[in-house]
């Protein structure tokens, strides 16, 4: 033990104080010879012996109160080595790289992993000594990038350090470290590695020249950091429950040795849509998907999901927007029209993706010929339904494949306009699967359950069929008596039979081509050849089907981006600035020469994750919010994974290491106790005098 | 009448001319006729014969009848009284005025010279140490009284030593005087470790003893009136107390009341005769108490308690 004002330790004389009072109060005491002095004491002489007990014991207690009090002015202290590297003082030149990811905000027991290291960097600046060079970086590309003496600075810089959220790249901070130390003179040359060593944030490519000693400093010790993390954030347009339903699946992984539930939370705009939980295995990964429908006025959807807090903080959430799309735009192309309605071709079609002509339906259908098909822009399209329609001009169908593949979805019905073999030379690129011949099962018998085919095997788990029961009574009590075979094929890789007849025929086929979607179904949408249009199956069957071709990818969707990396923004041909604001540090302006004359602009920058708003001012100076143009940012998934790595094949002692490096000591103050200690012997001492004013005799003198 | 105060008969220079001041002061205009001291009372006239004292002739019946009659006197019986004095140490205490041994001694003194001028025979016994037992017979003769006031003069002008129980002195007394009863006369402060010493007394009782106890104690004993912090010495041991007197003051008073009620109540019950004497009251008074209660026990029955504080 020490001491850093030994001089109070005189203080400790005081301890006479006490005991003079003790001796001079006794000496003032008048003797009085008495004869009753039994009756002082009582019969008891256990009492006597008690209060002379307890006059020792309150001598003693103020002689220990008056040393201790001493001992506290002389402010006592212990040292002990504590962790850390050796480190020698004197000329030298040391690099100090501070990971200041966002890893680095993992909190262990109420501090962060960045305010540790901020912590062992502050002492080694001490301990390297005012002749030593050194330099401050972190492993994001901040830092003081010199070697320099001035110790102020680089306690300055030390200081300012935040955790950001960029990626650690700790390859490029050593090599950056190499090349500073490559240029200072010095024998002695090290890296001093402040950091958690796991995977993302250690070096594990750049080569140290042999001159260098390199160090870690881990601000953990071998404890396992527990994280918990929402690593993946897409949303994807899902029809089956409407059409401007989403569907948004998180991926959630637990990077920790032991099973953890996650209680996600999913919120839309500010607002908590839903909420879910899932339970992770030690080290697994799974996906979370939710539902959402949007409303009819929501263009751009700013989604987050979130989950419970943990350790670490800033990968808790995970941001992104989808631009939602409008309603199902439906081209009917009419191969039978007539002028009586209920006769027409597509007179079932309309009142089913219509009922009632309700606005909010979700689809917006057009009608036209295959003559005037040619007229129309299919792009504008989602889905195009080709019903009873003869054999097209090979424009056309070359014009609608291309469509298809851009990611159209073609629905194609048949009827006394397709012939087999005209549609299989000149329409196969639209055609799921190629036709045979038709098969009409009333030709030369009377009408009979015999004569008509039942819809089976349903593929019921497909988006088409999901929403029907099992037994799908709507559908199977439909009777076909006129039907169009198809051919065999050999392709099966995109193609998939939906729906077949009783007799085992392909009812409905469903074919991937390119980005869209081919559908086949092998019978007519009126009640030509059959009844289903009259039976209650036909609206859900056809409605799904139609919300099933128009999944198109989302526009735009998915906009995200990682932190620290750059972003293109689209720029309009009268656009002369670009305004973005983000969450981080307000708006961000780029105009001038970065904007003009470009189709598009990079945004740098991006350093705080989060949902960044671009509005645009045009030549008119009018600023426009570009909604289609928001984006999220989010971190880097790789930060997350905590797991700490071996860093003895990273240490090692350089050429100029002169081996006489000391442990660090570390001064342990224990005034606190002792002060403790005073407090309790003051409380013993009160109470001692308490009793004694309770108690009739004080003391017995021998 | 003047008090007797004890400092002022103090200051008279020989304990015979103190008893003898203090009984006269006491006896001054009270009680004369049933304290006229005479020993022999008349009982009847018996007609002369040969042989009877002339000078018993009764002359007056002589000249009214004209005929010899003797006066016939009963003998008065002597009383035996004996005299226990505590001269143990403890007795030294003195207050503001005499000690308690003092005063006790001028209160033997003063009731040895009563009874010996009514012819009583007055015994003496001092105790206190034990290897200094001191004991003079009971005898009526003016001459023993001499003796008896001469060694209650050096009793009372030497600090004594001590501490004898009194028990020890009692059962003394009761072997002596276990062929004639008496009245025994116990003058002690009764500060005893045990309670044999009134056991002793109640047994003295039994045996047909008068028994009369002047509990003597100064006022300091009763009242504890010292201030500031005091060191406490024991007058018959070794015991020291370094004692706020304020602090124990009320718990000592508790303690002396119930040992003076403790020792009253076991007088009374053992039909022992018991009176509290402070140092600083008069002698007069005592002594008025004392053959008050006396006097006022010819009508009482033998062996009830008296008390007189």
């Amino acid at each position: 033990m020490s001491f850093l004002s030994p001089l109070m330790l005189l203080g400790l004389l005081g301890a006479a104080i006490p005991i003079a009072v003790h001796l001079q109060g006794r000496r003032k005491a008048k003797v009085v010879p008495f004869a009753a002095l039994e009756f002082l004491l009582g019969t008891d002489k256990r009492i006597a012996k008690r209060l002379v007990l307890r006059q020792v014991l309150l001598l003693t207690f103020r002689i220990l109160i008056c040393m201790v009090a001493a001992l506290i002015l002389a402010q006592p202290y212990a040292s002990c080595e504590s962790e850390g590297p050796k480190v020698a003082g004197g000329p030298q030149a040391a690099v100090l790289i501070i990971d200041d990811s966002a890893a680095a905000g993992y909190k262990l027991d109420g501090h962060t992993l960045l305010s540790r290291s901020l912590q062992s960097a502050s002492q080694l600046l001490e301990r390297l000594g005012p002749e030593a060079d050194i330099a401050v970086l972190t492993t994001t590309g901040g830092g003081k990038e010199e070697l320099t003496r001035d110790h102020l600075g680089l306690r300055e810089s030390i200081n300012a350090t935040n955790v950001s959220y960029k990626r650690a790249y700790g390859d490029r901070a050593m090599e950056r470290a190499f090349s500073l130390l490559a240029g200072s003179g010095h024998e002695r040359k090290t890296v001093f590695l402040l950091l958690a060593p796991t995977k993302a944030a250690l070096p594990s490519h750049a080569t140290p020249p042999e001159d260098v000693t390199i160090r870690v400093v881990s601000p953990v010790g071998d404890e396992a950091l527990d994280n918990l993390a929402i690593t993946d954030l897409r949303v994807q347009a899902d029809r089956s429950i409407g059409s401007r339903g989403l569907q948004i699946i998180a991926g959630v992984t637990n990077f920790s040795d032991k099973p953890q539930v996650a209680k996600l939370t999913l919120l839309i705009g500010d607002e908590t849509v839903a909420r879910g939980e899932i339970g992770l295995a030690p080290r697994e990964s799974k996906n979370k998907r939710f539902s959402a429908n949007l409303s009819d006025e929501v263009r751009t959807t700013e989604i987050r999901v979130q989950v419970q807090d943990d350790a670490l903080a800033a990968d808790n959430v995970r941001y992104v927007v989808a631009n939602a799309r409008d309603q199902v735009s439906v081209l009917l192309v009419n191969g039978d029209a007539r002028a009586v309605r209920h006769e027409d071709e597509l007179f079932y079609v309309e009142a089913a993706l219509r009922p009632g002509d309700r606005s909010d339906s979700g689809t917006v259908i057009e009608r036209t010929t295959p003559d005037d098909l040619g007229k129309l822009t299919l792009a504008d399209y989602d889905v195009i339904v080709l019903a009873n329609v003869s054999v097209l001009p090979a424009a056309r169908v070359a014009a609608l494949s291309t469509w298809v593949n851009a990611g159209g979805g073609l629905f194609v019905s048949m009827g006394a306009n397709v012939d087999a073999d005209q549609y299989n030379r000149s329409m196969a690129p639209l055609l799921a699967q190629d036709l045979k011949s038709a098969l009409d099962l009333r030709r030369g018998r009377k009408r009979s359950p015999q004569a008509e085919l039942r819809l089976s095997k349903l593929e019921i788990e497909h988006p088409v069929f999901s929403v029907f029961a099992k037994d799908a009574p709507g559908l199977y009590s439909a009777s076909f008596w006129q039907v169009m075979l198809l051919g065999p094929t050999t392709s099966v890789k995109d193609r998939r039979v939906l729906a077949r007849f009783d007799n085992g025929a392909a009812a409905l086929v469903e074919a991937r081509q390119g980005a869209g979607t081919l559908m086949l179904f092998g019978s007519t949408l009126d009640r030509d050849w059959n009844n289903l249009a009259i039976h209650p199956g036909f609206l859900p069957f056809l409605q799904q089907t139609i919300r099933h071709l128009a999944s198109k990818p989302l526009q735009g969707k998915n906009q995200q981006t990682m932190v620290g990396n750059s972003v293109l923004i689209k720029i309009a041909a009268d656009d002369v600035r670009l305004e973005i604001e983000g969450p981080g540090r307000g708006r961000m302006v780029l105009e001038g020469e970065k904007v003009e004359g470009h189709k598009s602009a990079r945004l740098d920058g991006i350093d705080v994750p989060g949902i960044y708003h671009v509005s645009s001012v045009d030549s008119t100076g009018i600023l426009q919010p570009r909604p289609e143009a928001t984006f999220a940012a989010n971190l880097d998934p790789a930060v997350s994974d905590l797991s700490l790595v071996p860093t003895e094949a990273l240490e090692r002692e350089g050429q100029g290491s002169s081996g006489d490096e000391e442990a660090p000591t570390q001064r342990i103050e224990l005034w606190h106790a002792i002060a403790a200690l005073l407090l309790f012997l003051l409380l013993i001492e009160s109470g001692l005098g308490l009793v004694g004013r309770r108690s009739d005799v004080v003391s017995e003198a021998s | 009448m003047a008090f007797l105060d004890p400092i002022a008969i103090s200051k008279l220079e020989s304990l015979p001319l103190r008893a003898k001041v203090i009984v006269e002061g006491a006896l001054t205009g009270s009680h004369r006729a049933k304290l006229r001291g005479s020993s022999v009372e008349f009982a009847e006239h018996k007609e002369y014969s040969q042989g009877d004292e002339i000078r018993h002739i009764d002359w007056k019946v002589l000249g009214k009848a004209d005929r010899y009659y003797i006066k016939q006197f009963e003998q008065e019986s002597e009383l035996t009284c004996y005299m226990v004095l505590d001269a143990s140490a403890s007795m030294n205490y003195s207050g503001k005025g005499l000690s308690k041994r003092e005063y006790a001694c001028h209160l033997v003194a003063a009731l040895a010279y009563l009874l010996v001028g009514q012819r009583d025979r007055v015994g003496l016994s001092i105790f206190g140490n034990a290897k200094d037992v001191r004991w003079v017979p009971p005898k009526a003769k003016p001459a023993h009284l001499r003796e008896l006031l001469a060694m209650l003069e050096q009793v009372s002008k030497t600090p004594q030593e001590g501490a004898e129980p009194l028990a020890d002195a009692l059962e003394r007394v009761a072997e002596l005087a276990r062929r004639r009863q008496g009245l025994v006369v116990v003058a002690s402060d009764l500060f005893e470790t045990d309670a044999r010493a009134l056991s002793v007394l109640g047994h003295l009782r039994a045996r047909g003893h008068d028994v009369v106890v002047f509990h003597t104690l100064d006022p300091d004993e009763i009242e504890f009136p010292f201030d500031g912090l005091s060191i406490f010495e024991s007058l018959e041991g070794d015991g020291r107390m370094l004692v706020d007197p304020a602090s124990v003051r009320r718990m000592y008073k508790e303690k002396m009341r119930a040992f003076l009620e403790s020792s009253e109540q076991q007088c009374l019950r053992a039909g022992i005769e018991y009176h509290r004497v402070r140092t600083d009251t008069p002698y007069e008074e005592v002594l008025l108490s004392f053959l008050a209660s006396r006097n006022s026990a010819n009508g009482s029955r033998l062996g009830e308690g008296r008390v007189s504080r």
